[in-house]
């Protein structure tokens, strides 16, 4: 890509790149169509039956959250039609554009060097769409059932109420100690229910981001990959997880497999 | 101790810093005083004596956080931690944990 010289900023302006979507694979005969970020037509890029799906975008810093959020709709969107018409994707993550002019022939030749690679990968995902599941606690419920449920701790609590003072404390302390670990290692057993389960009947990935919702902390977030007719074996996991009280399932998709890629 | 409202964020930030890591610490020193009670190397006068010093600073620590007004501040760099701490132990999965495996984590 040629620097743009000092004596011609107008240059910068005419900088190009191409915004890249997924690879597919078949025919493009009639041709795929939809329009992508801003609106620009989307066009494929073919090699040996590989196809990559992109459209014209100059590189470009945007700060708007609005306009971003925009941007990934449309890149959605167009990821989605792209599953909807080719049957397997490989999509690429939101942002991903090759800048300079060439961007189309860099596709191409990646598309050849890759070839062997993208076409197994797409064989993986073929049929398939991926689903997200999502584990949450609440932790009130789950540690009052477990003071109400096990026996350890409830001796230990009849234990605490004939301690008074400093001796009382340390008492209390080690309570919470043992709920804590109790509660910790019920998460867990919650989580290799679950994992179990699910990588028996599916491929699994297991996300990294834990976080909070609904009054919920989050004790387990896997993406599955899953064929149609797996759904419903799902279902029946995820069925017994959510019956325990104080434990809710969370289950989205079908999405286009962003994570098996 | 009254707060001043017009006060910038950074105080805030700062306090719940501070008194977020002086709640692990005392944390810490719970754990070791209950072991010490279990290998029942303390004996009756030390454990009163202990158990008086940690409920004092409990009491400390949950006045601070309610007269400054900084349970959500504490509360959030405790979770900013506990995601560091993940992404630290992420790497290191032993054979018989599954990833995600969180024993221990979860707080």
């Amino acid at each position: 890509m040629e620097k743009p010289t000092a004596s011609a900023p107008a240059e910068l302006q005419g900088l190009r790149g191409t915004y890249l979507y997924c690879v597919a694979e078949g025919d493009v005969d009639p041709p795929f169509a939809a329009a992508g970020l801003e609106g620009k037509e989307v066009y494929a890029i073919e090699y040996m039956g590989l196809v990559a799906i992109a459209c014209d975008c100059p590189p470009s810093r945007v700060e708007d959250a609005a306009r971003v959020e925009k941007w990934m709709i449309a890149h959605q969107s167009v990821v989605d039609k792209a599953m909807e018409r080719f049957g397997a994707v490989l999509p690429f993550g939101f942002g991903r554009i090759i800048a300079g002019d060439s961007g189309g022939n860099r596709v191409r030749e990646w598309l050849e060097s890759s070839h062997g690679i993208l076409k197994r990968k797409l064989e993986r995902v073929r049929g398939k769409a991926e689903y997200g599941v999502q584990v949450f606690w609440d932790q009130e419920i789950m540690t009052r059932r477990l003071m109400r449920d096990n026996q350890r701790i409830e001796g230990l609590r009849k234990e605490g109420e004939e301690k008074r003072g400093g001796t009382a404390f340390m008492h209390e302390i080690k309570l919470e100690k043992v709920i804590k670990e109790d509660l910790a290692a019920r998460a867990n057993e919650c989580f290799r229910f679950l994992y179990r389960g699910v990588s028996e009947l599916c491929e699994v990935k297991v996300e990294r981001v834990y976080g909070s919702a609904e009054g919920g902390r989050m004790i387990a977030n896997i993406s599955c990959l899953l064929k149609d007719t797996q759904i419903k074996a799902l279902g029946e996991i995820l069925e017994k997880v959510n019956d325990e009280e104080g434990i809710y399932v969370r289950f989205t998709g079908p999405w286009p497999p962003y994570s098996f890629v | 101790m009254p707060i001043d409202i017009k006060e910038d964020n950074v105080r805030q930030g700062l306090l719940g810093l501070v008194v977020a890591l002086t709640e692990i610490i005392v944390e810490t020193l719970k754990h070791q005083a209950i072991r010490r009670m279990e290998r029942g190397s303390l004996d009756e006068e030390e454990t009163e004596r202990l158990g008086r010093v940690l409920k004092e600073l409990d009491l400390a620590i949950e006045g601070m956080k309610e007269d400054y007004g900084i349970r959500e501040s504490v509360r959030s760099v405790r979770d900013g931690l506990d995601s560091a701490l993940d992404d630290i132990l992420g790497g290191f999965i032993s054979e018989d944990m599954e990833p995600g495996d969180k024993s221990g984590l979860l707080s």
